[in-house]
């Protein structure tokens, strides 16, 4: 047998995990075996230093400025108005998430269902909006809701209402952009775990007759999970960290913790709470996270 | 991994180490000061309008003096945070709000101004030089510029408005926009209202009563000023108070509406506020950051930069035309300062009691 045929057979799976990586490792190197195992460490150093400097580090950096933990902690935890937010912003990063979930699901699984040049087509169209500046977005949703808006005008063209309803400056107005804003985070990351399911598993589930609902609730649903999992933390994360678009949509009436920690941040000039706050916004997304990937875990 | 791809690895690792070594070990060339080398001033500004101000003060200034002016721009609160930490370059010349200003001055970060090295301070109004006489930081800044609180309306659909109270005014509900708390203007009508209610700068109750009374006709409470004549422009707001400089902005959105947003200085008096420039502890060139705050307010510049719609002027002897919205004479009538020893007494507590009050936060 020669190299080509040999490469072929791990290229198919044919040669088993074991025999592939020892053939793998007798064909890197005229290495020897001491620089074969420093290459990688090498290549690992400068992420390494990156997030220690930048993630650890500040991380650190911001205890130090919260100053007295518990004291500011309890300090902040009791604020009416910090309340208000921590509850708002759980509340509306949840319903985002529950509202993308179930359009990117079935999103998803039709395109996976496509052709592979029209998925990367469909792929290209639902992310392009990721590359439109927040900012705009926020405006273009405003131009929608407004008094004036498009609803409004058409709701009052049809004469189902009599007087523009206030949809902008709401809680409802900010789901809306933020389920707009992160829609495509969570298609993706479904869609890139439904890519992971081989075709001869959803090949063998027609074929013993099951329908394509029984497909998805059977099949594509658990084998993709992890995928959702990822999508949902990004989407908490997103809407917990988001500034801009609820600052646009929601207002003032209608503040997230990022909304007051900015506050802290530039008009108190107070940099212990708005740790603080930082530091609980961290908490909540790595537990809201964690207990997804429990909770999957489990079933 | 293949051979190939491990040598060129390899070879760019050893590329890079070679490479951060040359750069660490290379005497670096030090510059030599000639005594025609022109000396650096920096200044630490918000940077808006750069391009008006660079054209009428900085470069006349650094033919004037040989010198040349580096500018850190950025927020209010980013440049009052970078002087906190010390972060270089550190400024010869930082402008910030008067309650910024008072805060910088509390910690201890600013050089006490010697007024006799600045002959132009004499030419401010009096009403300014009056207001900087009741508060600390006025040993610390002096003012380049003030703002008023306004009220802007659609005169095409309300009656006119001549008080602070007209907002109140059942034709307005509905289309009411204000200031939040957390921007400069909230506290600033804030105290307005107060006082149109019976209060003052010291006993704001009776405007958060009023206040409270208009919860349900506000449309939002804007953060930067750049949403307000947004708000108007998409006809979401009918009236809403805010500072002078805002004019500018609304001349843009009169031209698509055709001119029918006014505004008047409210009949309870003109509250303002002013923007100062200090000199920080450890300037390295404290010379020439008095001859530059004393250019900045030297008639001739001061005439320039208002006439180029860039700030108010402070200066009296610089004469503006009386149609001009930066003639700010109107102001002298009944000027009213809040002292920014009063607002970092109480913005907290004002915060607080407008989240609790108004339903914001």
């Amino acid at each position: 047998m020669n190299g080509r045929q040999e490469w072929e057979q791990v290229r198919r799976g044919e040669r088993g995990l074991e025999k592939s990586m020892k053939l793998l490792n007798s064909k890197t190197l005229f290495l020897n075996k001491g620089i074969r195992e420093v290459i990688p460490i090498v290549l690992i150093i400068p992420s390494i230093i990156f997030l220690t400097v930048f993630i650890v580090g500040s991380l650190i950096s911001l205890l130090f400025y919260v100053g007295n933990i518990s004291y500011t902690f309890v300090e902040i935890v009791f604020r009416a108005d910090f309340q208000t937010a921590y509850l708002r912003t759980l509340r509306v990063a949840l319903i985002v998430a529950l509202i993308t979930t179930t359009l990117a699901y079935p999103v998803a699984f039709y395109v996976l269902h496509m052709s592979y040049k029209m998925r990367q087509i469909m792929k290209a169209l639902i992310w392009l909006p990721v590359m439109i500046n927040p900012i705009v977005r926020g405006y273009g949703w405003m131009i929608i809701l407004g008094r004036h808006g498009l609803v409004n005008t058409i709701l009052l063209a049809l004469g189902i209402i009599n007087e523009p309803i206030k949809l902008l400056y709401t809680e409802l107005a900010m789901i809306f952009g933020l389920t707009e804003l992160f829609f495509p985070f969570m298609f993706i990351s479904l869609l890139s775990a439904m890519e992971n399911i081989s075709d001869e598993t959803i090949m063998a589930a027609y074929s013993l007759g099951a329908n394509t609902f029984r497909v998805f609730k059977d099949i594509v649903m658990p084998l993709s999970i992890k995928g959702y999992v990822f999508g949902v933390t990004i989407v908490v994360t997103g809407c917990s960290t988001a500034f801009t678009t609820p600052t646009l949509l929601g207002g003032p009436q209608n503040a997230t913790l990022s909304m007051l920690l900015a506050e802290y941040v530039s008009i108190l000039l107070d940099w212990r709470k708005a740790c603080a706050i930082a530091l609980i916004i961290l908490a909540t997304v790595l537990a809201i996270s964690e207990l997804a990937s429990v909770i999957v875990k489990k079933r | 991994m293949q051979p190939k791809l491990a040598i060129i690895l390899a070879i760019i690792i050893v590329i890079i180490i070679v490479g951060a070594a040359a750069a660490m070990l290379y005497p670096k060339p030090t510059p030599t000061p000639t005594p025609t080398t022109p000396r650096t001033l920096v200044i630490s500004h918000w940077g808006f309008a750069w391009d008006k101000i660079k054209e009428i003060v900085i470069e006349p200034f650094e033919k004037k003096y040989n010198v040349k002016v580096e500018l850190v721009s950025g927020r209010t609160a980013e440049r009052y945070a970078k002087l906190v930490e010390g972060a270089e370059p550190l400024p010869d010349v930082i402008f910030l709000p008067d309650y910024y200003m008072y805060r910088a001055a509390e910690k201890g970060l600013l050089e006490e101004l010697d007024l006799s090295k600045i002959p132009n301070y004499e030419k401010l109004y009096n009403f300014i030089k009056n207001a900087l006489a009741q508060t600390e930081v006025g040993k610390y800044g002096v003012p380049h510029t003030i703002q008023d609180v306004l009220i802007f309306y659609r005169s095409d659909l309300h009656a006119p408005v001549t008080s602070v109270k007209d907002i109140w005014r059942e034709d307005f509900r509905g289309y009411i926009v204000l200031p939040d708390i957390t921007t400069t203007t909230g506290p600033l009508f804030l105290v307005l209202t107060s006082i149109a209610y019976g209060g003052s700068v010291e006993n704001v109750e009776p405007g958060f009563d009023a206040l409270e009374e208009l919860k349900g006709g506000i449309v939002t409470f804007y953060l930067r000023s750049a949403d307000l004549m947004s708000l108007f422009e998409r006809e979401e707001a009918h009236i809403a108070p805010g500072l002078r400089y805002q004019i500018g902005a609304l001349q843009g959105v009169n031209k698509t509406l055709g001119g029918v947003i006014k505004y008047v200085i409210p009949e309870e008096g003109s509250i303002f506020t002013l923007n100062l420039m200090a000199i920080p502890k450890g300037a390295k060139n404290k010379d020439l950051a008095y001859e530059l705050i004393n250019f900045w307010l030297s008639t001739e510049v001061q005439k320039k930069l208002a006439e180029a719609g860039v700030d108010a002027p402070v200066n009296a002897e610089a004469e503006i035309p009386p149609g001009h919205y930066y003639n700010i004479e109107p102001v002298t009538r009944k000027p009213i300062y809040i002292k920014p020893e009063i607002l970092a007494a109480h913005l907290e507590e004002w915060i607080d009691e407008w989240k609790t009050r108004m339903g914001t936060g």
